[in-house]
């Protein structure tokens, strides 16, 4: 039922929207000379009001659709968790490898912490039978040495070194 | 003038080592456009510092040809990865890269190329031929006209929804909800910063367009490694032959390039706008005037055209206001402003009397490069289509470090890297989620533009003022026909869903 996978993206358009909505409230409104009757925060609140009804509908159609097909099963049930994340691990894998090698990159260097990344990456996106551990590691180090060496000597990119001594 | 126009024209066309350094740019421009994270903007940028020590003529044919270098060159990540290389080649992404899928990368590629070409001898043929006019044209569009222009673009976004236009409304206005954060217009308070500065001149174009594209890419070819039906080596079907391209193709393409680039160089004279929109405006405006507009998104030619010949007709439109007002189209317009100053060349009414020359040696420079664009990317067509070849497990992270490091090299922060990270989880969302993420796009580069015209405009209302919208009436239309192009496409989608319905009872 393809309509059932766009209840988690439909909720967290929602959530986006409402923060919009209430953090719209904080927003400094300008009354001096030149002030309209459109200010900072109108066009905000407006966007995020028509975000939020339109996630709205989307759901319910979504909920009245699924009900329609007669798909079984309560969307929010203990064990679709699990199996959400099972089914993709590889891409939720992929999010902290991203994650690790943006924190690392300043303390450890670019060279260390991409090679890193680039290692764990290509393992991870590599079908298991055709799995190789010797090509990655080469390729990983060459390839960061390589874009540093292009990025920092030559287009002068300040790239962060981290504990590598050039 | 004959003087002038001799002394242009010859400057370059006579002087190998001009055609030289146009050669050397083009190139350098195209790798840069072709590689996610680096931009057009960037290529003259780095390259600004060499031309200090050049004359007039050798500084500007480097810098024009980085810059259709750099804006063509997004065509090749577009078509081969499925991410865009700049801004201007999104649109290009659609059915660029659906093509090459079906083992049809050189029609894709050569396709785009000539699109290309013709275009930016059509955006050139305007510089020559209409730049004064269309810069008296430009003048007179103030804040209504923006405003109303904005409207219609984002009315479009429905013709690019598909036929889930609550998703697609959902998606362009999270697009503008982005563009929100930041100092805001006219006032300048901030607003959603979460008190961090960083966020106090909002999210780079380019951080939201590697995010959205390049992350959400790998992120969907790690979901699909378990899958046994994922082809990973792209067999291509389509052998180029020739130049790739007939004077049939020409013919079926070309009432989509003549509207294509007419959209290109209207959208490249207005200031502020770029081929971002210009693209996706003349990408929307070929569907819905298609025959077939379900076959768009899978692979038809036409779509890659429109991107292509709208995304180079803009560049002659964007020098338009540049050289006659001084006033840029685009980021790469802004770096050729500062370009022309620093060799003591004031752009103005004024430029055609005291610099007719080096006009004449751009639109020179602008053809010979054009030309060598052409060349370039149909001679290393072969070479692109390699890339395919390669497996997606050593190509993705690869492109994922690059495109990190363009997102760091735009402000020097690992801030833009971690925001890259947001906008790919965002993307990725939004995708499983069945959610179209052109809207997205082209929502968070119009939405500001909307905002800023509309308060503008209310500032000329002030004090019960509302006649002087009046006087303004290509906004009234602009306005109704977004009304109108927006209830055609609700209305066709609705009976499009209707008949699914009766079909599947």
């Amino acid at each position: 039922m393809k309509d059932k996978g766009s209840i988690p993206g439909t909720v967290i358009l929602f959530c986006i929207g409402l923060f919009f909505f209430i953090d719209s409230f904080n927003i400094q409104i300008f009354h001096g000379m030149g002030s309209t009757a459109i200010n900072s925060a109108t066009l905000p609140r407006m966007w995020s009001t028509l975000l939020i009804m339109l996630c709205i509908y989307v759901f319910v159609r979504t909920l009245m659709r699924m009900k329609k097909e007669g798909a079984t099963g309560n969307p929010f049930k203990k064990g679709v968790l699990k199996a959400l994340i099972f089914d993709n691990y590889e891409s939720i894998l992929s999010l902290v490898f991203m994650a690790l090698y943006y924190g690392l990159m300043k303390p450890l260097g670019f060279i260390p912490a991409t090679t890193l990344y680039l290692y764990g990456q290509i393992l991870l996106l590599q079908r298991k039978e055709e799995r190789n551990f010797w090509l990655p590691a080469i390729l990983a180090i060459v390839s960061s040495i390589l874009i540093y060496y292009v990025f920092r000597y030559q287009l002068e990119v300040v790239l962060p070194q981290g504990i590598m001594p050039f | 003038m004959a003087d002038m126009i001799i002394t242009g024209f010859s400057s370059i066309l006579l002087n190998p080592w001009n055609i030289l350094l146009i050669f050397v740019g083009t190139l350098i421009g195209i790798i840069f456009g072709a590689i996610p994270g680096l931009t057009a903007t960037m290529a003259i940028s780095i390259c600004l510092p060499l031309t200090y020590s050049m004359n007039q003529f050798e500084s500007l044919s480097l810098l024009m040809a980085l810059y259709i270098g750099g804006i063509s060159g997004g065509l090749i990540s577009a078509i081969m990865l499925n991410i865009p290389g700049t801004s201007s080649s999104v649109a290009t992404c659609f059915d660029g890269a659906p093509l090459a899928s079906k083992g049809q990368a050189a029609k894709a590629l050569t396709t785009a190329i000539w699109a290309s070409l013709f275009d930016t001898f059509f955006g050139l043929a305007a510089l020559i031929v209409i730049a004064p006019q269309l810069a008296q044209i430009a003048l007179k569009i103030g804040p209504f006209e923006y405003c109303g222009l904005t409207i219609l673009s984002l009315s479009l976004v429905v013709a690019l929804t598909g036929h889930d236009t609550a998703k697609g409304i959902i998606s362009a206005v999270i697009g503008i909800m982005f563009a929100t954060v930041g100092i805001a217009p006219v006032d300048s308070v901030k607003r959603f910063t979460l008190g961090f500065y960083q966020l106090n001149n909002g999210f780079d174009l380019l951080v939201v367009l590697i995010g959205i594209f390049a992350i959400t890419e790998v992120l969907k070819i790690a979901a699909s490694v378990r899958d046994p039906n994922r082809a990973e080596l792209r067999e291509q079907t389509v052998k180029m032959k020739g130049f790739g391209v007939t004077f049939t193709h020409f013919k079926r393409y070309f009432k989509n390039l003549i509207r294509s680039s007419a959209i290109g160089t209207c959208i490249g004279i207005l200031p502020g706008v770029g081929g971002g929109v210009s693209c996706m405006v003349s990408y929307a405006a070929a569907r819905s005037s298609s025959k077939c507009p379900d076959s768009f998104g899978k692979g038809n030619p036409h779509g890659i055209v429109a991107s292509e010949a709208a995304n180079n007709a803009c560049i002659g439109g964007a020098l338009i206001p540049l050289l006659t007002l001084g006033i840029p189209g685009d980021t790469p317009a802004a770096m050729l402003l500062g370009a022309l100053m620093i060799q003591g060349i004031a752009p103005g009414p004024l430029i055609f009397e005291k610099h007719g020359e080096i006009m004449y040696a751009i639109y020179a420079a602008v053809g010979i490069s054009a030309i060598f664009m052409v060349l370039l990317e149909s001679l290393g067509t072969n070479i692109f289509i390699k890339l395919l070849k390669i497996p997606s497990c050593y190509l993705m992270p690869m492109i994922i470090v690059l495109c990190s490091v363009g997102a760091f090299s735009s402000n020097s922060r690992m801030f833009d890297v971690w925001c890259v990270l947001v906008f790919g989880i965002l993307g990725f969302s939004m995708a499983k989620s069945h959610y179209p993420l052109p809207p997205l796009v082209l929502g968070y580069i119009l939405g500001p533009i909307l905002e800023e015209n509309l308060r503008r405009s209310m500032q000329y209302m002030t004090g019960g003022n509302y006649v002087e919208i009046l006087a303004h009436p290509a906004a009234i239309v602009m306005v109704l026909l977004a009304v109108l192009l927006t209830l055609y496409f609700v209305r066709k989608n609705m009976r499009h869903e209707k008949s699914i319905l009766v079909e599947e009872q």
